[in-house]
């Protein structure tokens, strides 16, 4: 039974009894799962069971067991438990207690259990081409040839790492090591440097934040660090009641992002107007008498349009209308000077050491030691002895201009441990599988600086090695397992010396396992104040920033993918199909343009366009986004790899790489825009943005709310039916969810999946309307303002599905919910046609592959549907039973809360919560009964159980005016 | 008789029983002619075509077809109520012309009660085939399962189960005993010996006594009956599969009248359809003359009113209901939305083209008839088109809205269904007297006596 | 004209018609019938396990409790078949050189499990727990039958829905007091 919730309250990991499961081949384990979870099967008949012919110590056959461990992205862990069948690992969700998740998940973090049973996975060391093993490659790293040694992986923060890259240092002296990045956050601590003459890192407190300035930082969807911020922002702008004031948000960018879809004022521009509209702030700041340092000429020059300057001046006034409890936030993509006004910004309204606090970085080496620039010239050189490339794929993710595939090709000896076969491990000698982070044990740090651990939960299913262990065999300390060189370094920080060292270690470092971090190793805050006058350096960098450009050409702003990140997910199908927010596009990225430019290039949706810039050029899809800036176009980086070992990944999309400067920035300046005849076929789940003047996501602005509280009434309460209401037994589940928070960042859609074995359906599956996601989430455009609408079934209580059922296949249970009996549907899909809501989704053929690693996944607790049938949300039911179950045979009923459905669980606003409505004081009713509460559709008559909060907007009075009105 | 009865009979000339009965029977004993012959050859190749498709559907998955969410329901659904609809009219000029004593129904009511037949097959196909899990369709009978759980009655497809059992099995009895008597004459009158036994075998031993022919009239007056209601009652449960549905486009309660009249109107036309070129190719234009097929015309020209009556409710009730998405549906979605050209082309052809039928002249000229009901035919099935899928396209959730393309496999099923109608009906033409022979015989005679009766003693 | 079929050919008509009639029925009826019988359900029908496990010998004559072997039965949604551990647990003093035990020792030191055959087989998508019928004060005995008196395990049950909902539309009062059986027959009950 898959429990609510997960409890850290789970007997904790004994070490040694994980290391006993891990010993077992892991594919027999999981047979055993296979043949235990299905709890009998009606395929032949006398079919097997295979107990396990040892006890596994904490397993009980058919009951799930959580473990804490950490995922690492870009450098930064964050804390998560996942759920464990017969020691197969099936669901992550975020660990409560860990300060980068607090419970929530991005959608990456969700879906990355399915990179583990990616059936593409790298399975065998190669050498050449030719199968080798990892014996001989732990040699070889045992014995370098003559030269430097240069590592290339992605940014560290991870002690045990730092360790070991020193011992390396020690036994090979002239070692470089480049993290690569290509959405690193190397200006964000060049710009500390400016401001404060170190590289610290900026650690946001938005539980006391009553304005917040986002300059083109996505804080609430794809920075680092936002699964922590958006639950803070959340709780500061969720109203109880009219009479809350709730934060207001400014946001200026190109593209709308999660975090733009929520500001209250948007400002759309180009993302190199950011540090012009920056500086004029902090002079409009320095011209109220904030404390600022003088400002280099070049920024009196800086002459914005008016309607900037109005929303600056604006902005400025709130800034310190509410010093102390605001606070600006600048992206990684900005450039370091940007970042650095960003601080004397915050410095000026008083948010240092308030709203934002400064600490040391997480990550090792912030600055980096050496950059792919340097590789490439010293590869050319001949002056690099071995290159080994781990976990990382420069030569799909790096500027064309650095030909990085032809540098490692000049380099004697190349390593590459991946954790699948890609563009970089054909340039490599070796090729090394590498284990997953569920398969190996390591440790990092989070944003804040927490120490966190990963811990494995399965053996390798390829005998991969984890970088750690390359690490270390590149260290001389061959034959040593991930394990044991994890304890080393923290036997001595874990128990002080002394007589019962041993076991006092044991338990510290059990529990340490058990919590999944460290509690209270957060870096502290740092009494950073930035330099009274601007450094030279800062200044020159101003001086050639803020020249008035030579020609108003279009800006190209490449940005990370909210699904594949830089590329490395490209190989997750559940990433590829997941709606993007905003575009809802799925299986490619597109040059997202304005309507407005669109109209004037004449492009329509899928106009193929040539990209022009100097001399590189792509050929890219076109795709209008309202609300986009003029000036700028936006495309998504991670696509487009050329990567035969990658099926899933491989020629979908355009590679945005193509088009990056050698010096990397994510912003090119000039680029041109040419339509070609061709069109592409995009696959996209939602085509139409306009309500059509339907009241279907409503929303407000906050005087407007207080004026009349009352502005749902229209769409609550009770209705006459000439239907017989059905019996009503026992607790009555329902759902509420706030539009208010919901930033569409789609963490719940992967999470649904992942709960409840909703299978792919390609990009053709798409094109034709057949994608399967149980959660949508619906979006509608109005005046450039977006509401994001989670969209699942509602679980009516007059549901029309139910009575144009000809089996009784789908049917109203008496705690409320609307069920679906998949083994009894014969596919009529009436259901679906009488379903207003249209959240039905129906079998068109049998998408389940039992026969790929992928199904491993599956959980056991969930029907695989077969082809034919329809399916549809279910409140998670197998959740719910699950909890009654448990309640049952404990004599007791189920508690407040102990049902949580896979979707709340990871959102990381808390927007969506779910209960029974005979528990009064849980958030999911109070809520509903807020005067702004509404069912969708609630004319129809249908009764939902999901009902939603009006997503309620804080405008600034100085700026409001109609654009601003929802 | 009205003078222009009189003037174009139902009968041309006065043929004595012998003459009449060889003419009715030379379609069975002759060869059938080049024209037939190519025409079986493509309706085989169609019927193998469907079948193909149908074999491949339900082995890869109701997905080769071009549904989707939110049109769910598509070609499938499509196709049988356009089938169905096109064997209503069988069974109203078999039964209800029958009870009404219209006479003019003698020459074509087998032939039609024939076309229900084939039709109902065909519609029967595809409730079948639609279904994701077709081989569990027994589920939406009534038996006492092991699983202890019941068909929804609610639900309007359980009703169609049996409302479509029922109309074929009651089509196939009353079209079976009015061939009794004839299948009798075939024995007698066969060349072969192989051809006696067989057609011995299907007459049940009738022997055309007095007694027989007692028995025989009141069985066919108790099957008219209890086929009457059917014409009634099946198309209206066929209807509740929208009406009782929320679809924007489907709660309508005008939708049985509505869809009864349709399923007739597409009936006539399909009656003329068939029967314009058979009459020709058989030389039976003294037994099916112009009269019939002006009559059929003037049916056409009512029901087509009716529907269009249908059309104009609909649209009222629309904008009366004040329900936004419903009127979104009636006054964008159709006349302007994807696939708009099909509901253009519906009112074109089942609204504007009975007008012709105003002039007698043009009533009376065949080729515009033939044509006529060809475009009506296709009009009735764009009808279902827009109710149907322009329908669910364009619902209550904007973000729910998508368009519809069939694939390959949607048209060759229809066109397979097209085929394997005309193969059944091309063999039912050779082996079956297509005019009754026996109820012609009678006809004859009655209007003989009434010819004398009117010419009164010289 | 010489009639064109015997007297006796009427007789052998009406026959056929009947035949035909009764055809038909049976055809509806048979499947009925048989869904129900133990031929289909598998009923009643010994299986052959890789080792001759009497449970007389445990179960009747030793009277080692059900739960020794099948703990999970309890608390989980599976009784679970014991781990060759269990199997030693005795049999590393009682019988440890019977030939008979052979397997059970290779499972024990290789570490492969024995591969049982199953003989309570329910669909994929019937969601069956344990724990809670047996909290609930339903015996072992009412749907596994006398286990004590079987040489070779048979299925006591059939194992059809109807079978399941008969206990679930009216279940019978509780084994022991003060347990709570309530009646549930909702889809997501045992469908998930």
């Amino acid at each position: 039974m898959s429990s609510p919730s997960p409890s850290l309250a789970e007997p904790l990991t004994d070490v040694l009894t994980r290391v006993e499961i891990r010993r077992r081949d892991a594919l027999k384990l999981l047979g055993a799962g296979i043949a235990l979870a299905k709890a009998g099967c009606m395929q032949a008949p006398g079919e097997e069971v295979l107990p396990y012919a040892h006890k596994m110590p904490e397993l009980s056959p058919g009951a799930p067991l959580w473990y804490a461990t950490s995922i690492v992205l870009d450098g930064y862990a964050t804390g998560v438990v996942v759920e464990s069948h017969e020691g197969r690992p099936t669901k992550i969700e975020g660990n409560p207690a860990h300060p980068a998740s607090l419970g929530g998940t991005s959608a990456i973090q969700q879906a990355s259990i399915l990179d583990l049973y990616d059936p593409d996975r790298a399975r065998v060391v190669e050498l050449a081409g030719m199968p080798s093993s990892w014996a001989r490659l732990a040699e070889q790293l045992g014995a370098l040839p003559p030269g430097p040694l240069w590592l290339v992986l992605p940014p560290q923060s991870s002690p045990l790492v730092a360790g070991l890259i020193a011992r390396i240092r020690e036994g090979h002296p002239g070692t470089r090591v480049v993290y690569h990045a290509p959405l690193g956050r190397g200006a964000a601590y060049r710009g500390a440097v400016h401001a404060f003459g170190a590289p610290l890192e900026v650690q946001l407190d938005l539980t006391r934040a009553d304005v917040v300035v986002a300059l083109d930082a996505d804080l609430l969807g794809a920075m680092h660090g936002a699964v922590r911020w958006a639950r803070d922002f959340a709780a500061r702008r969720h109203l109880d009641a009219p009479t809350d004031t709730p934060v207001r948000l400014y946001a200026i960018e190109p593209m709308v992002t999660p975090t733009g879809s929520l500001a209250d004022h948007r400002l759309a521009a180009p993302a190199r107007d950011v540090l012009p509209v920056a500086t004029a702030l902090l002079s409009e700041l320095g011209r109220r008498g904030r404390p600022v340092p003088p400002l280099p000429p070049v920024a009196a020059s800086v002459g914005l349009p008016p309607e900037r300057l109005r929303w600056v001046r604006a902005v400025a006034d709130d800034l310190i209308a509410h010093a102390g409890r605001s606070a600006v936030v600048v992206g990684d993509r900005q450039p370091a000077a940007c970042h650095a006004l960003g601080h004397w910004i915050n410095a000026a309204v008083g948010a240092l050491g308030a709203t934002v606090r400064l600490t040391a970085a997480a990550l090792d080496e912030p600055l980096g030691d050496a950059t792919l620039a340097d590789l490439a010239a010293a590869a050319r050189a001949g002056q690099i002895g071995t290159a080994a490339v781990l976990d990382c794929n420069p030569v799909y993710a790096s500027p064309p201009a650095l030909a990085i595939e032809a540098a490692l090709r000049a380099v004697p000896l190349t390593v590459h441990a991946t954790p699948q076969v890609d563009e970089t491990s054909r340039a490599c000698q070796w090729t090394a599988p590498l284990a997953h982070y569920l398969e190996a044990w390591g440790d990092a740090r989070a944003l804040d600086g927490t120490v966190s651990f990963v811990q494995p939960l399965i053996r390798p299913l390829y005998g991969a090695p984890s970088t750690v262990e390359i690490l270390a065999a590149l260290a001389g300390l061959r034959g040593k397992t991930g394990r044991a060189l994890l304890r080393e370094p923290w036997r001595p920080r874990l128990a002080a010396a002394g007589p019962a060292f041993d076991q006092a270690f044991e338990r510290a470092w059990t529990a340490a396992l058990g919590d999944g971090f460290l509690a209270g190793t957060a870096a502290p805050a740092l009494p950073a104040t930035p330099t009274a006058a601007l450094p030279a350096a800062l200044v020159a960098e101003l001086d050639r920033a803020l020249a008035p450009p030579a020609d108003d050409r279009l800006e190209l702003a490449l940005a990370g993918s909210p699904a594949v990140h830089d590329g490395r997910f490209a190989d997750n199908a559940w990433l590829q199909e997941l709606p993007q927010p905003m575009t809802s596009l799925t299986w490619s990225n597109a040059l997202l343009v304005s309507p407005r430019l669109a109209d004037r290039l004449d492009l329509a949706d899928g106009t193929v366009v040539r990209i022009r810039s100097g001399d590189r050029t792509l050929l890219a899809p076109a795709l209008r986004v309202p609300g986009h800036a003029d000036g700028s176009v936006t495309l998504e980086l991670g696509y487009g790899r050329r990567a035969p070992d990658q099926p899933i990944a491989d020629g979908v999309g355009v590679d945005g790489f193509a088009l990056l400067g050698a010096d990397g920035a994510l912003i090119v300046p000039a680029v041109d825009l040419a339509a070609t005849g061709q069109r592409r076929r995009l696959a996209r789940t939602q085509l139409e943005l306009d309500d059509h003047g339907r009241d279907l996501a409503l929303a407000a602005r906050l005087d407007d709310y207080r004026r009349d509280p009352d502005f749902t009434r229209e769409h609550r309460g009770p209705l006459p039916s000439l239907l017989p209401v059905p019996e009503r037994t026992g607790l009555q589940w329902a759902m509420t969810i706030d539009t208010t928070i919901c930033t569409g960042c789609s963490a719940c859609v992967i999470a649904c999946q992942a709960e409840n074995n909703v299978p792919v359906v390609g990009a053709d599956g798409v094109r034709r309307g057949r994608a399967m996601h149980w959660l949508r989430i619906d979006r509608y455009v109005a005046r450039e303002r977006v509401v994001h609408q989670p969209m699942l079934c509602q679980h009516c209580e007059m549901a029309p599905c139910e009575y144009v059922c000809p089996v009784y296949a789908t049917s109203h249970s008496p705690d409320g919910l609307n069920e679906m009996t998949y083994n009894r549907c014969v596919g009529t899909r009436f259901c679906s046609n009488n379903c207003p809501y249209k959240v039905r989704r129906f079998n068109w053929f049998n998408y389940n592959r039992p026969e790929t690693t992928a199904a491993l996944q599956h959980n056991p607790d969930v029907t695989v549907r077969d082809r034919g049938v329809m399916e549809k949300c279910t409140y998670c039911v197998q959740r719910i039973r699950g909890a009654e179950i448990q309640a049952r045979m404990e004599r007791r009923d189920v508690r407040p809360g102990e049902v949580v459905t896979a979707c709340q669980q990871a959102c990381p606003t808390g927007a969506i919560q779910f209960g029974a409505l005979g528990h009064a004081d849980t958030p999911m009713v109070k809520w509903r009964q807020q005067p702004r509460a509404y069912a969708v559709l609630h004319d129809l008559g249908t009764r939902p159980r999901t009902m939603y909060l009006a997503a309620i907007r804080n405008p600034n009075p100085a700026l409001d005016n109609d654009e601003d009105e929802p | 008789m009205t003078p222009t009865a009189a003037a174009d009979p139902i009968l041309v000339g006065a043929p004595t029983p012998g003459e009449l009965q060889d003419q009715l029977l030379a379609t069975t004993w002759g060869q059938g002619g080049r024209g037939w012959r190519i025409a079986f050859a493509i309706a085989g190749a169609l019927t193998l075509l469907l079948f193909g498709c149908i074999a491949y559907t339900v082995a890869t998955g109701i997905g080769v077809w071009g549904n989707n969410v939110p049109v769910a329901w598509a070609f499938g659904i499509i196709n049988f109520v356009w089938w169905i609809g096109i064997g209503h009219a069988g069974t109203f000029i078999s039964a209800i012309l029958y009870l009404l004593e219209q006479r003019w129904r003698t020459s074509i009511n087998r032939f039609a009660e024939a076309m229900t037949l084939f039709a109902v097959i065909q519609a029967g196909l595809f409730p079948l085939l639609h279904l994701g899990r077709p081989w569990f369709a027994y589920w939406l009978f009534p038996y006492p399962s092991v699983m202890g759980v019941w068909p929804q009655v609610r639900s309007a497809l359980p009703w169609d189960a049996a409302a479509i059992t029922t109309y074929f099995t009651v089509s196939l009895l009353f079209w079976f005993l009015g061939l009794v008597p004839d299948l009798a004459t075939l024995r007698d009158h066969a060349p072969t010996r192989r051809r006696r036994i067989l057609y011995g075998l299907l007459a049940l031993g009738w022997r055309g006594s007095a007694t027989a022919w007692r028995h025989y009239r009141a069985a066919y007056l108790i099957l008219a009956g209890i086929a009457t209601p059917l014409v009634v009652s099946v198309h209206s449960i066929v209807s509740s599969d929208f009406a009782i549905g929320l679809t924007p486009g489907w709660h309508s309660t005008i939708f049985p009248p509505f869809f009864v009249a349709g399923a007739i109107y597409s009936g006539f036309a399909m009656v003329l359809t068939l029967v314009i070129p058979t009459r020709a190719a058989f030389r039976l234009k003294n037994v099916i003359t112009v009269r019939h097929l002006e009559l059929c015309a003037c049916l056409l020209l009512v029901t087509g009113l009716l529907v269009a009556y249908g059309y104009t409710v609909e649209y009222f009730i629309a904008w009366y209901s004040g329900d936004e998405a419903e009127r979104y549906q009636f006054f964008h979605g159709r006349p302007f939305g994807p696939g708009s050209f099909v509901f253009w082309a519906m009112l074109a052809c089942n609204i504007l083209t009975p007008q012709l039928f105003w002039s007698r002249r043009l009533r009376r000229n065949v080729r515009v008839l033939f044509v006529a009901s060809i475009l009506i035919n296709v009009g009735m099935w764009a009808e279902r088109f827009v109710i149907i899928v322009q329908s669910l396209q364009r619902e209550y959730l904007p973000s729910g809205w998508r368009g519809y393309a069939p694939t390959w496999v949607d048209l060759s099923i229809l066109a397979g269904t097209l085929g394997f109608f005309s193969l059944l009906f091309l063999t039912f033409l050779r082996l079956l007297p297509f005019v009754a022979v026996a109820e012609m015989k009678e006809l004859r005679a009655e209007l003989a006596h009434e010819d004398a009766a009117h010419r009164g003693p010289a | 004209m010489a009639a064109l079929f015997p007297p006796w050919a009427n007789t052998v008509y009406r026959a056929v018609l009947a035949a035909g009639l009764v055809g038909a029925t049976v055809v509806v009826a048979a499947p009925m019938v048989l869904a129900r019988t133990s031929y289909v359900t598998g009923e009643d029908q010994p299986i052959e396990q890789p080792i001759e496990f009497d449970h007389r010998h445990h179960a009747r004559d030793d009277g080692i409790d059900c739960l020794y072997c099948h703990p999970g039965a309890e608390r989980t949604a599976h009784a679970g078949i014991p781990t060759t551990e269990t199997c030693m647990g005795c049999h590393g003093q009682v019988w440890n050189q019977s030939p008979l035990l052979e397997p059970v020792r290779r499972s024990y030191f290789s570490g492969e499990p024995i591969r049982w055959r199953r003989v309570y087989d329910l669909p994929d998508f019937v969601y069956f727990h344990h724990g809670v019928h047996v909290q609930a004060g339903v015996a072992c005995a009412r749907c596994h039958g006398d286990v004590a008196n079987m040489p070779r395990v048979y299925r006591a049950a059939p194992l059809t829905m109807t079978w399941c909902l008969d206990c679930h539309r009216d279940p019978p009062g509780p084994a022991h007091p003060g347990r709570r059986v309530t009646a549930i027959t909702t889809c997501s009950a045992c469908h998930r």
